[in-house]
C-alpha cells in the first residue's frame, strides 16, 4: 500500500492525462476539474462483503418490483403500506409511464446504493440512486493505473479483481436487448460525466451516440451509420428522463430523442435505466424501502436505513421538532448533497425559518439521525488525516441481481465536513473487496 | 343520440425547407361507452407511414418521422360519431387525477368558489356550483392567454378561453379531493377544437363544459384526457429548419340523419 502513496503524484497525473475529470456548473458556468484521487484504498473483508451483497441484491429486487408495481396495478397503495400522495407528489413519478413494461421488467439496471459505515461497523444506507448513478468509472480506471504503477500491491494482497465491471453492464445491456445494436446516449461533450460516457462505450463495446445520431421512424428506434441506418436494441442512456423525449416530457428538450417513449413503449427497444426511476430513489420513498423488501419478497430488510423521521408523519415531526440540533434534514427533491441542512448548523432565526418551512411543507423533508461515520485515511500534503467518506455500490439487474465487488468510495477533502458528493468537490479511493 | 360527422384539418406551412421532422398526433376520437367512432380516414402529407400507439392515458395517437426536405405538413382526420346523450364513462378512477400538476394549482383567489359549493353535499353539486360561479364570473376572450397559462393566471386575469375554465374548475375540484381530468374534443357548431373537464362521483366519470356551463351530452366528441392541457395536446412535432411557419386548422362537426 505504501508503494501506491508514493505513486499517488504520477497516478493522478495520467488520471488528467486521461481525461479523467467532472464537470461542475457553478454560476451557469462549466468547470471541469480533476477528480483528485486518493492511493489509500478502502478494504472491506470477504466476510464484510459477503453480507453487504445479500442486502443489496434483496433490497434492489425489492426496489424492481415497486418501480413495476406503481407503474401497474399500485398493490402497495391499495394494500396501504404506502400512502399514495408519497407516490403521486413526487417529482419522480411520471404518469407518462404508466403501463408501459419495459424488457423483462427491469426498471433499475444499475444501481448506485450510497452507504456509510458507522463506528461500530454498521453499515447504513443513506440513498439508493436508481436513475443515473454515476462514478463506476473512476475507481476502475484508477485500479488500472495502480495494477501498472505498482503490480506488486495485487500480487501480495487477495484483492478481488474489479475489471469485471465492463463485463457485466455488456451482459445486461444484451439481456435486455430487443434486437439491434447497444449504445449509450451521452448528451455530450459539456456533461459532468462524459468521460464516462466514453469510457463505458469503449468498456461494454457500444456505440457512443449524441442525441442527433437516433431518431424513430416506424417506432423503431434507428443509429444514423454512415452506410445505412442501423436498428437499436438498447440505449444505456446518460440523459436524464425530463430530457429523453421532446414530444413526451420538456418540449424545450434538445438532447432528445423524438418519439423515443413510443418506440420504448410499444417494447421495441429497452432503455437503462427505465424512465421513471426517480419515484423510487425519491428522498420520502427511502424511508419506505425496507417496507418494500417485506411487503414484496416476505422478507426482513438486511440493509439498514438510517434512522430516519418522516415530516409528513405529526409523531415523526413532533420528535425531529424536539430533536431539532441532532438532526439533519434532507429536502426529498434536491440531490448531489443539496438541500441538506444540519439542525445544529442554524442560528436561531433560521431555525424558527426551517421550522415553519417543515410545518408548512411537511412532505418535502425527512430528518435523518446524525451517523457517527468511520473516518478514513487520506494523505494530504504528505501527512496521513482522517476525513469523511461513503461508499456507491454498484448493483447490476440483468438475468441476476449482482453487485460488483468494488466500488466508488468518496471522501470530503474539508475536515468540517460530512458532505462527499463529487458536485460538491470531494475526492475519490479504489475500494479493495478481499477474497478472503 | 345523434350522428356527427367531423373533420379535423391542420396545414403547416414553412417558407423554406425541414427535415428530421418528428411528429405525434393525438387526433383520435376513442371509442368510449357514450361515443362511437365509424368510418375514420386519416391523411397525413407528405406521404410517411405511420404508427398507431395508445399512450398512458388511453389517448390514440399516430406518430411518424420525415426525413426528406419538405415545406409543408398537414393532416386530416374525418369520420363520423354516434354520441349518447348520456356522457357517462363507468371507468374507474385513477388516483393520479386527484393530484395537481402546475397548470391546475391555485394558490389564491379561490375561496368564493369552495365557499359556493359549501352548503352542497353531494359532489356533483357541488361541481355544478362551481361551474355555475365560474361561468358567471370569469369572461371569455380569445387571445388572452395561451397553451402554458396556469389556472392561477387565468384566474388572476379574470378572462380566458375553453381550457383556462377548464384548468381552473378541475383545480378547484382537486382540492375538495374529487379526482377530475382534462378532456380535449370537438363540439358542434364550433370552429375549433374545445375542451372540458371529467369529474369523478357517484361511482363514474361526468363530464362537465364549464365554457357553456352545462353538462356535457350527445353535441361533443372527445379526443383526449389527461391531468391537464399538456397530456392533450393534439400535435406535436419537431423538425430541423431555420424557417417561419404559419398554422391553418380547419374543425367542423356537423349533424346527418341516423
Amino acid at each position: 500500500m505504501q508503494s501506491l502513496v508514493k505513486y499517488t503524484d504520477n497516478i493522478n497525473k495520467l488520471l488528467a492525462r486521461f481525461g479523467v475529470k467532472f464537470g461542475i456548473y457553478k454560476n451557469n458556468t462549466f468547470h471541469e476539474q480533476l477528480f483528485p484521487f486518493d492511493a489509500i484504498p478502502r478494504v472491506i473483508t470477504a466476510e464484510e462483503f459477503d453480507s453487504l451483497e445479500k442486502g443489496l441484491i434483496q433490497r434492489v429486487n425489492a426496489l424492481n418490483m415497486f418501480l413495476y408495481d406503481i407503474y401497474h396495478e399500485k398493490r402497495i397503495i391499495k394494500d396501504k403500506v404506502i400512502p399514495e400522495e408519497f407516490v403521486f407528489s413526487s417529482s419522480g413519478y411520471l404518469p407518462q409511464c404508466m403501463g408501459i413494461a419495459p424488457s423483462r421488467n427491469i426498471y433499475s439496471h444499475i444501481s448506485g446504493i450510497d452507504l456509510v459505515q458507522a463506528k461500530d461497523k454498521t453499515w447504513y444506507i443513506l440513498e439508493d440512486n436508481l436513475r443515473i448513478p454515476s462514478g463506476a468509472s473512476y475507481p476502475l480506471i484508477a485500479r488500472k493505473l495502480c495494477r501498472i504503477a505498482s503490480p506488486e500491491t495485487y500480487a501480495n494482497n487477495a484483492i478481488v479483481d474489479n475489471r469485471n465491471y465492463g463485463t457485466m453492464l455488456t451482459k445486461v445491456m444484451n439481456h435486455v436487448n430487443t434486437g439491434g445494436i447497444s449504445v449509450i446516449l451521452t448528451p455530450g461533450r459539456f456533461n459532468a460525466a462524459f468521460f464516462e460516457h466514453a469510457y463505458l462505450a469503449e468498456q461494454t463495446h457500444s456505440v457512443l451516440a449524441m442525441p442527433n445520431d437516433l431518431y424513430v421512424e416506424n417506432n423503431q428506434v434507428y443509429y444514423r451509420a454512415m452506410d445505412k441506418p442501423q436498428r437499436v436494441g438498447v440505449i444505456y442512456r446518460r440523459i436524464s428522463d425530463e430530457y429523453l423525449d421532446p414530444l413526451t416530457f420538456l418540449p424545450e428538450s434538445v438532447i432528445g430523442v423524438p418519439n423515443l417513449m413510443n418506440a420504448y413503449r410499444a417494447g421495441n427497444v429497452a432503455i437503462m435505466n427505465a424512465p421513471g426511476n426517480g419515484v423510487a430513489d425519491d428522498k420520502g420513498l427511502y424511508y419506505f424501502v425496507p417496507a418494500m423488501v417485506k411487503y414484496y419478497l416476505g422478507e426482513d430488510s438486511i440493509t439498514n436505513n438510517a434512522p430516519t423521521y418522516l415530516m409528513f408523519y405529526d409523531k415523526d415531526r413532533e420528535y425531529a421538532l424536539a430533536n431539532f440540533d441532532k438532526l439533519v434534514f434532507k429536502d426529498v427533491s434536491e440531490a448531489g448533497g443539496y438541500g441538506v441542512v444540519f439542525g445544529r448548523d442554524m442560528d436561531s432565526k433560521q431555525k424558527e425559518e426551517f421550522k415553519a418551512l417543515i410545518k408548512k411543507e411537511a412532505r418535502r423533508f425527512i430528518a435523518q439521525e446524525i451517523i457517527d461515520f468511520i473516518d478514513l485515511p487520506i494523505m494530504d500534503n504528505g501527512q496521513e488525516v482522517l476525513r469523511k467518506a461513503d461508499l456507491r455500490a454498484f448493483v447490476l439487474s440483468g438475468e441476476t441481481t449482482k453487485v460488483w465487488p468494488s466500488g466508488l468510495t468518496r471522501f470530503s477533502r474539508n475536515p468540517d465536513s460530512f458532505i462527499v458528493n463529487s458536485s460538491q468537490g470531494g475526492g475519490f479511493k479504489d475500494t479493495w473487496v478481499l477474497s478472503r | 343520440m345523434r350522428k356527427l360527422e367531423f373533420l379535423y384539418e391542420m396545414k403547416l406551412e414553412f417558407d423554406g425547407d425541414v427535415t428530421w421532422h418528428s411528429f405525434c398526433l393525438r387526433c383520435l376520437p376513442r371509442m368510449t361507452c357514450f361515443q362511437h367512432i365509424k368510418q375514420l380516414s386519416v391523411e397525413i402529407s407528405p406521404y410517411t407511414s405511420i404508427t398507431n400507439v395508445v399512450d398512458a392515458f388511453g389517448n390514440r395517437m399516430c406518430s411518424g418521422y420525415i426525413e426528406e426536405p419538405h415545406n409543408y405538413f398537414s393532416f386530416r382526420i374525418a369520420g363520423t360519431a354516434i354520441t349518447n346523450s348520456e356522457n357517462i364513462d363507468m371507468s374507474l378512477a385513477n388516483p393520479l387525477y386527484r393530484y395537481h400538476t402546475p397548470q391546475t394549482t391555485l394558490t389564491h383567489g379561490y375561496e368564493k368558489f369552495l365557499e359556493a359549493a359549501s352548503d352542497k353535499r353531494d359532489p356533483v353539486q357541488k361541481v355544478m356550483a362551481m361551474s355555475d360561479l365560474l361561468y358567471k364570473d370569469f369572461v371569455y376572450k380569445s387571445h388572452t392567454t395561451n397553451t402554458k397559462t396556469t389556472a392561477q393566471q387565468a384566474l388572476d386575469q379574470g378572462c380566458g378561453v375553453c381550457q383556462d375554465y377548464s384548468h381552473i374548475l378541475i383545480a378547484l375540484c382537486r382540492m375538495l379531493k374529487i379526482p377530475a381530468r382534462y378532456i380535449a374534443g370537438f363540439m358542434f357548431g364550433e370552429g375549433a377544437t374545445h375542451a372540458w373537464v371529467e369529474f369523478f362521483a357517484r361511482g363514474h366519470w361526468i363530464a362537465i363544459d364549464p365554457t357553456n356551463d352545462c353538462l356535457v351530452d350527445d353535441k361533443y366528441i372527445k379526443l383526449n384526457e389527461g391531468r391537464d392541457a399538456s397530456d392533450c395536446i393534439i400535435d406535436k412535432g419537431l423538425f430541423y429548419g431555420n424557417v417561419r411557419q404559419v398554422q391553418t386548422v380547419n374543425v367542423s362537426v356537423k349533424e346527418i340523419s341516423l
